[in-house]
């Protein structure tokens, strides 16, 4: 219920970014959630990835060399949920149910970004599940900061706020996830 | 903090914890600011609201965390926003005074809680007038903190009925703000419709601030008019000098009139000892009202030396065998000195009594609803000057209102005097106050019809007793601590004054509080002005009407007939 998998039918050298939010426009409502983590290796485990090429070839002139590799290897990303679009009231909290199996997963528009943080409150739910680091923590809130356009710094302090809030105990943490907010 | 609330429609922050006795924690609300001494209103059910004073901030923070480790000048700027008013926070403190009803019930001692997270707001004008509502004329004091556009008055009739203070240190507007007191006081008092009804003063003028007019250092004009040009027909000028301009008469102090109670006050000022003292009140026992021109002379006369002897030693007698057969060596000769330079002043006569047609004609114009200053000029920083003259006038006036109250049964009780006096400390000390006709007047409230309206720079030196019968108390900045604190002592919420007296800027900023207030305020006092719609404003807070002309008549020849004294007190 706190996150999800998914996976890409091959290969892809540019998945969704580190804190990227993410939907699922299927099931109950819509499940937004953030990457948290990226893997790409070959769908059978005992068929593992040799290296291959000459050296100082690329790795995409490698794979332009080889294009059956492409089809043996997979992309999966783990998908911290972080809110949801019921009947069009967004909640930063985790949906109902899980998303259903198979459903399509698509890059969250800025409108929906903006709506499902609600000004920092996504940050509930992210920081319940120990996938959110502080690497996709900060990213994420970069990413919906981004998505506010003009709001991106009254957007950013609350956010931090709603940190500040949640990580009231650890300030050292607090501290950590702002620089990599605002380096 | 010192900013003005930017935004008065939005509260200033929600309840946090507090008590009645300790008053209420306020968390400051994101971008608001306060300011101490500023007033704000919550809600506590039932259509009762609370007003309070802001008598504290403080910088808080909700763990160790940030001031621990407090982000550093190379932190991200986002940091430090961040964990404003929320790692870290500013609280108020906020004293609950009164309880307001929503349908004019009158204000009363806040003896209830807002619960917790209620919002708390900057006050309003409409919760100031319930609140500051009187039944009869008010005096403008002021705008209070934060709230320029709005103004506080002080009831009239409770301003004068009990003795006021107008305490601060030099420089900050004692002397303006006292200015404006009298000056509503007599446009009140002109109004009434007879004599009786008027609120009148005597007012010892040490700097000639009160009379024609009043110099000091302002932004727009070094001259303000004072209260004769601002109320011709109702104000008598004296003076101590022989010579002064726009005088209506000098006084003038016969050295039969000086008796040794006159001297008791004057022991500190006169480097008088105890033994001095007792040697006065012995030489008036034994050679009678002429008692100080019999110990001047060169040579003790004949009636000295007849009384003091039965049978006259041989040969001439000189002052130091007087000493000795009065049991006074060395404390004679030296009261004689010290009369001799008191004698020395151009208002003090020898050998003569001055004073009752002085005393007759004060009281006259008192009792018949004039105001009369007295202007000290160029005695005005000789201290014996000021309060041998102070306290001896206002002895003996004092003793004309008594008999005329006590007679009030057979005649119309005296109108309300009001005695003004400055550096007060000097009469009423602890070792004076006993002694001193001011001490017996602030302890004996309105019995008489007279109080004071004290002016200080120190009142830590006033003694606690007269200080604490003092009604109301107006506060401009004080240095000492134990000034804050003498003029605190035995009021509720206290230690929160202090706070906010020690906040007070330097000039024009007064905390008030006391019986004319329903709950303490702090004000930007009037400013210094001739404007006339300054008086226009003035009037219209009093109740009165449109000043009318003055006539020259008037002018010349005094208050109409039907304002004139009755027959049998001319």
């Amino acid at each position: 219920m706190r996150a999800f998998e998914c996976a890409y039918s091959r290969y892809t050298s540019e998945p969704f970014a580190l804190g990227q939010m993410l939907v699922v426009r299927e099931g109950r409502c819509d499940t937004f959630g953030v990457v948290t983590g990226s893997e790409s290796g070959p769908d059978d485990p005992s068929r593992p990835l040799v290296p291959r090429g000459d050296p100082g070839q690329s790795a995409a002139a490698v794979m332009a060399d080889n294009p059956e590799i492409e089809m043996l290897l997979r992309t999966t990303l783990t998908v911290a949920i972080c809110g949801h679009i019921d009947r069009e009231v967004a909640r930063p909290a985790l949906p109902p149910m899980p998303p259903p199996l198979l459903a399509e997963v698509q890059a969250a528009t800025d409108e929906e970004k903006v709506r499902v943080a609600d000004e920092g409150r996504f940050l509930v739910p992210l920081l319940a599940n120990p996938a959110a680091d502080d690497a996709v923590v900060a990213a994420a809130i970069r990413e919906v900061a981004r998505a506010a356009g003009p709001g991106e710094r009254p957007f950013l302090v609350a956010a931090g706020k709603e940190l500040a809030r949640l990580l009231k105990a650890e300030p050292s943490r607090l501290t950590s996830i702002l620089r990599a907010v605002e380096p | 903090m010192s900013d003005a609330n930017p935004d008065a429609t939005r509260p200033l922050g929600v309840v946090v914890g507090g008590s009645l006795t300790k008053g209420l924690e306020v968390r400051l609300d994101p971008g608001q600011t306060a300011q101490l001494g500023q007033y704000a209103k919550t809600d506590v059910g039932g259509g009762l609201s609370i007003l309070g004073m802001v008598t504290d901030i403080t910088l808080k923070s909700v763990d160790s965390g940030p001031t621990v480790w407090p982000p550093g000048d190379d932190e991200p700027a986002l940091l430090r926003e961040v964990l404003q008013d929320t790692g870290v926070y500013t609280a108020l403190a906020v004293d609950p005074y009164l309880e307001l009803g929503e349908n004019g019930e009158e204000p009363a001692r806040a003896r209830r809680l807002p619960s917790h997270f209620s919002a708390v707001h900057p006050a309003d004008q409409e919760t100031l007038d319930r609140a500051f509502a009187t039944d009869g004329p008010n005096i403008p004091v002021g705008a209070p903190l934060g709230m320029d556009e709005l103004q506080v008055g002080v009831d009239f009739e409770r301003l004068f009925e009990r003795s006021a203070g107008v305490f601060g240190k030099s420089g900050t507007g004692k002397s303006v703000l006292v200015l404006h007191l009298l000056d509503a006081m007599l446009t009140r008092s002109t109004a009434a419709a007879t004599n009786s009804d008027r609120t009148v003063a005597l007012v010892f003028d040490m700097h000639n601030d009160y009379g024609w007019e009043m110099k000091f250092q302002g932004p727009s004009t070094s001259r303000l008019r004072s209260l004769k040009q601002r109320h011709q027909t109702d104000i008598e000028l004296y003076t101590l000098e022989s010579r002064a301009a726009r005088s209506d008469g000098q006084i003038l102090i016969g050295t039969r009139d000086i008796q040794p109670d006159d001297l008791e006050v004057l022991r500190e000022t006169l480097d008088l000892s105890d033994l001095a003292v007792d040697a006065a009140h012995a030489c008036r026992r034994r050679f009678g009202p002429g008692w100080i021109d019999e110990i001047l002379a060169d040579e003790p006369s004949s009636a000295v030396v007849d009384r003091l002897w039965r049978e006259p030693p041989e040969g001439d007698v000189n002052w130091s065998q007087v000493a000795a057969q009065m049991g006074y060596p060395g404390s004679l000769e030296s009261l004689r000195r010290r009369m001799e330079r008191l004698t020395r002043r151009e208002f003090v006569r020898t050998e003569g009594s001055q004073f009752g047609d002085v005393i007759e004609h004060v009281v006259r114009s008192l009792q018949g609803g004039k105001s009369v200053v007295v202007q000290f000029g160029r005695f005005g920083n000789d201290l014996v000057s000021y309060m041998l003259v102070a306290n001896m006038l206002s002895r003996r006036i004092w003793e004309r209102y008594r008999d005329s109250t006590e007679r009030s049964e057979e005649r119309e009780a005296p109108n309300r005097l009001v005695i003004v006096i400055e550096e007060a400390h000097k009469f009423v000390d602890r070792s004076l106050a006993g002694q001193s006709i001011f001490g017996q007047i602030a302890r004996e409230l309105r019995k008489y019809n007279v109080t004071l309206l004290v002016i200080d720079q120190r009142p830590s030196q006033i003694d606690p007793e007269v200080l604490s019968q003092i009604g109301t108390k107006f506060t401009l900045q004080l240095d000492s601590d134990n000034d804050v604190e003498a003029i605190v002592g035995g009021v509720a919420g206290r230690s929160g004054l202090r706070q906010v007296i020690a906040a007070l800027e330097s000039k024009r900023q007064a905390l008030v509080f006391g019986h004319a207030l329903p709950m303490p305020v702090v004000v930007q006092t009037p400013e210094a002005t001739n404007a006339d719609s300054a008086r226009a404003s003035l009037r219209a807070r009093l109740g009165l009407p449109e000043q009318e002309e003055t006539s020259p008549a008037a002018a010349l020849f005094g208050a109409p007939p039907d304002s004139a004294p009755p027959a049998d007190e001319r």
